[in-house]
């Protein structure tokens, strides 16, 4: 036990003097390249530049100020990677972790694909935050990825790295092909962290950015959405647009929603998500109905759309989380095992359509998971029986 | 058990608060409802232990202790509401924590003879008053409702929420836990979204019985006292997560003592070890990498040799399988709700044919 003690006091002595030794040296990300953000600005670290669209409603160009889905990319051969970032003051919900509120979330490419590596802390309050991302890796040359806040503007980054250590980058924007708009759930409301949002777990799936123009609880298919999809450049969009609105609202605003958006962008493939069920239907009748009229608005009005507009597509079930009822965190949002089955379930069916259109996909869906003792050769294969759920 | 049935009337005022909706609520106190899953059957329902007749735990150990983590409450009702008033200690809270988790009420409620999710409490981000509504507009039938409560903060008192005509009623007194889980951060249920995700909990639904949660985040390293703690309580089956918060030197020096310490008191008891989890943390780290295989060659190696003596022994390996994807961490060391859903879909066949060896009553 004593032994312990001194010797864990030891490490301890030498790591702090390891650490002292070598500061990190801090280099801007404003200088480095800017992926998953839906359009060029002024703005690095906002979804679109302040005061672009003077008619977004308040909340909506307060939402697109975030970093959301945006992420930083350089090259670095340092054994560890620090951060520094100033977010805006504390805006805080009971149902969000705040690493994905305000945190980073580090991928780094391993054979080809992406691979979690770490994550920034961020202050439980509090605009300035400071941590270690991933340390004691080998010295061989890394592509990195950072993930940035979900939730909170970002006002400024730093990336650190050893004195000694070298890093590339390029600065610029570069261009996501795939732009999803939604509700929360496209926002990344409930995501462990940053890059558990689907537009994120998707784009590493396809090996391809997407960009997320998700507004958490306001996506109600205003006319100034679609001009904001209006002017953003891509190749695809995905639509979670049956979120938010009422049956209602979905039967009123879908039709001129896309007249609008189909001004700028004739025939770019549209593809809709049906929305997620509610684990609040359970039990709730009123929330229930509420919510399955939702749904048959969207399926009246796709079947009717897709008619006239061969380039329109509906993945339903789209947002689907499972049927054990136990992948929502707050009866509305679900989790990271809810957003994956999602992404499991249109995986399939937005790479069919992006092979129709030509566009291209990095990675094929054998390349694109991770298989066993890939990168961790420690890792056992469990035990394939599968368990009946009762 | 005290089977007494108590009706609990209409005491307090009836309020119309923006919680409740349309309809005229009253709120009942919830100390005196039917407990389950905790470690010992009397005592204080809002803490999973009586930690004064533990003095020997360290400050830290103690205050994780008198948390309410995995104690749940059963109710009946056929309101077509339900709301909840709480109160917690000052806020104690983790960059990494989902404060409905740490801070907020679990409901699900009993539907085709299952435990099925119905809603959450939302606490305040701050402070130490909260009030929510959790679930409305059901139906009227009469139902069966377990509560879950936070899994890291000192509860004070609960109040639930009801229409003013409807009834609420439970049994009252504790219900035993056959299985006591002790553990670290991954059985406390750090990184989950809801007190109701915490892998002991999960694991409890899925085979119908009652486990108790003494996960204490960060501080499980076999202590002399934990060792102790496990023998003075009574239960059918122990379930151990002990070699994740302790380095190999710390496994090395503490498991055996901490085995014999246990079977002082529970000669034959089925006590299942479980082996730690892959850090996501350890993708790129080699120094995180190669302290936790150290930890768990070292861990594998010691109960393997312990198990030739003693059959009632097991080890479960992979234990905490977060899938291969590397998608299932909330912050490189705790899994997200999909890394414990993946590591209880791993551990639940083994479990369940240990219990059956054991003839421990289940009911799924």
């Amino acid at each position: 036990m004593k032994k312990t003690l001194l010797t864990l006091l030891m490490v301890l002595t030498i790591a702090a003097g390891a650490m002292a030794a070598k500061k990190p040296k801090f280099y801007d990300a404003a200088n480095m390249s800017i992926v998953s953000k839906p359009q060029p600005g002024k703005d690095i670290y906002s979804r679109v530049d302040a005061g672009k669209y003077p008619q977004l409603s308040s909340k909506a160009a307060l939402y697109l100020s975030y970093p959301t889905g945006i992420a930083v990319r350089f090259n670095t051969n340092s054994p560890y990677i620090d951060a520094r970032w100033v977010t805006a003051d504390t805006l805080n919900h009971s149902n969000c972790n705040p690493v994905a509120v305000k945190g980073l979330d580090l991928y780094i490419k391993k054979d080809g694909k992406w691979l979690f590596a770490g994550i920034g802390k961020p202050r439980y309050t509090g605009k300035k935050h400071s941590g270690n991302l991933v340390s004691d890796m080998d010295t061989t040359m890394k592509e990195c990825m950072v993930y940035l806040p979900t939730f909170m503007e970002l006002k400024k980054l730093e990336i650190g790295v050893e004195p000694d250590a070298r890093i590339d980058f390029k600065p610029g924007f570069v261009r996501a092909p795939i732009v999803a708009v939604g509700s929360s759930f496209t926002h990344g409301v409930c995501a462990s962290r940053p890059g558990m949002a689907w537009p994120a777990q998707l784009g590493r799936r396809l090996g391809v950015d997407v960009a997320n123009y998700g507004t958490s609880g306001i996506q109600k298919m205003e006319t100034f959405y679609a001009d904001v999809i209006g002017d953003t450049d891509a190749d695809m969009f995905i639509l979670d647009c049956f979120s938010n609105p009422s049956a209602k609202e979905i039967h009123e605003r879908i039709v001129p929603f896309v007249n609008r958006i189909r001004e700028k962008h004739p025939s770019t493939p549209l593809v809709f998500l049906q929305t997620f069920i509610r684990e609040t239907d359970n039990f709730d009748l009123r929330k229930r109905k509420f919510e399955a009229d939702k749904r048959a608005a969207a399926e009246e009005e796709m079947a009717k759309l897709m008619k006239k507009d061969k380039n329109i597509y509906f993945i339903n079930p789209g947002l689907y989380a499972g049927d054990d009822h136990e992948s929502s965190s707050d009866g509305v949002h679900p989790t990271d095992m809810g957003y994956q089955r999602a992404i499991d379930n249109m995986e399939p069916q937005v790479r069919a359509i992006m092979a129709k259109y030509g566009i291209k996909a990095g990675l094929t869906p054998e390349q694109a998971r991770w298989k066993d003792s890939v990168g961790r050769p420690e890792c056992k294969k469990a035990q394939s029986k599968k368990t009946k759920k009762k | 058990m005290n089977k007494l049935l108590f009706l609990i009337l209409a005491l307090t005022s009836t309020y119309l608060t923006p919680l409740a909706s349309k309809k005229d609520s009253r709120y009942v106190d919830a100390k005196g409802f039917t407990v389950i899953n905790r470690a010992q059957t009397s005592g204080d329902s809002y803490r999973r232990l009586d930690t004064e007749k533990f003095p020997a735990l360290s400050p830290k150990v103690a205050l994780y202790l008198n948390f309410p983590t995995g104690v749940a409450l059963k109710f009946r009702t056929n309101s077509e509401f339900i709301n909840a008033k709480w109160v917690t200690t000052d806020t104690l809270n983790g960059w990494n924590r989902m404060p409905i988790s740490s801070r907020g009420l679990d409901l699900y409620i009993k539907k085709g003879g299952k435990w099925t999710f119905a809603g959450v409490s939302r606490p305040n981000y701050t402070g130490t008053r909260h009030a929510s509504a959790i679930i409305a507009d059901m139906d009227t039938t009469m139902k069966e409702c377990m509560l879950y409560l936070p899994l890291f903060i000192n509860l004070k008192s609960l109040k639930i929420g009801v229409s003013a005509d409807s009834k609420i009623e439970s049994d009252g007194g504790f219900e035993r836990s056959p299985i006591i889980a002790i553990g670290s951060s991954l059985t406390h249920g750090t990184g989950t979204s809801r007190p109701g995700m915490a892998w002991p909990a999960q694991l409890s639904r899925r085979l119908g019985v009652n486990i108790a949660n003494l996960g204490t985040s960060g501080i499980q390293k076999m202590q002399p006292f934990f060792g102790e703690l496990a023998a003075k309580l009574d239960a059918d089956c122990f379930i151990f997560d002990t070699f994740s918060n302790p380095t190999a030197e710390e496994i090395e020096e503490r498991f055996i003592p901490f085995l014999q310490s246990v079977r002082a008191s529970h000669p034959t008891t089925p006590l299942i070890f479980i082996e730690t989890l892959n850090r996501e943390g350890s993708n790129f780290s080699e120094r995180i990498r190669t302290s936790e295989l150290k930890k768990k060659e070292t861990a594998k190696r010691l109960i393997e040799q312990a198990m030739k003596s003693d059959s009632n022994l097991y080890y479960i390996a992979p234990g905490f399988y977060l899938g291969d994807d590397h998608e299932g961490s909330s912050d490189g060391t705790h899994p997200s709700d999909l890394g414990y859903k993946r590591a209880v879909d791993n551990i639940e066949p083994q479990i369940r044919a240990i219990l059956s060896k054991y003839n421990i009553k289940i009911t799924n």
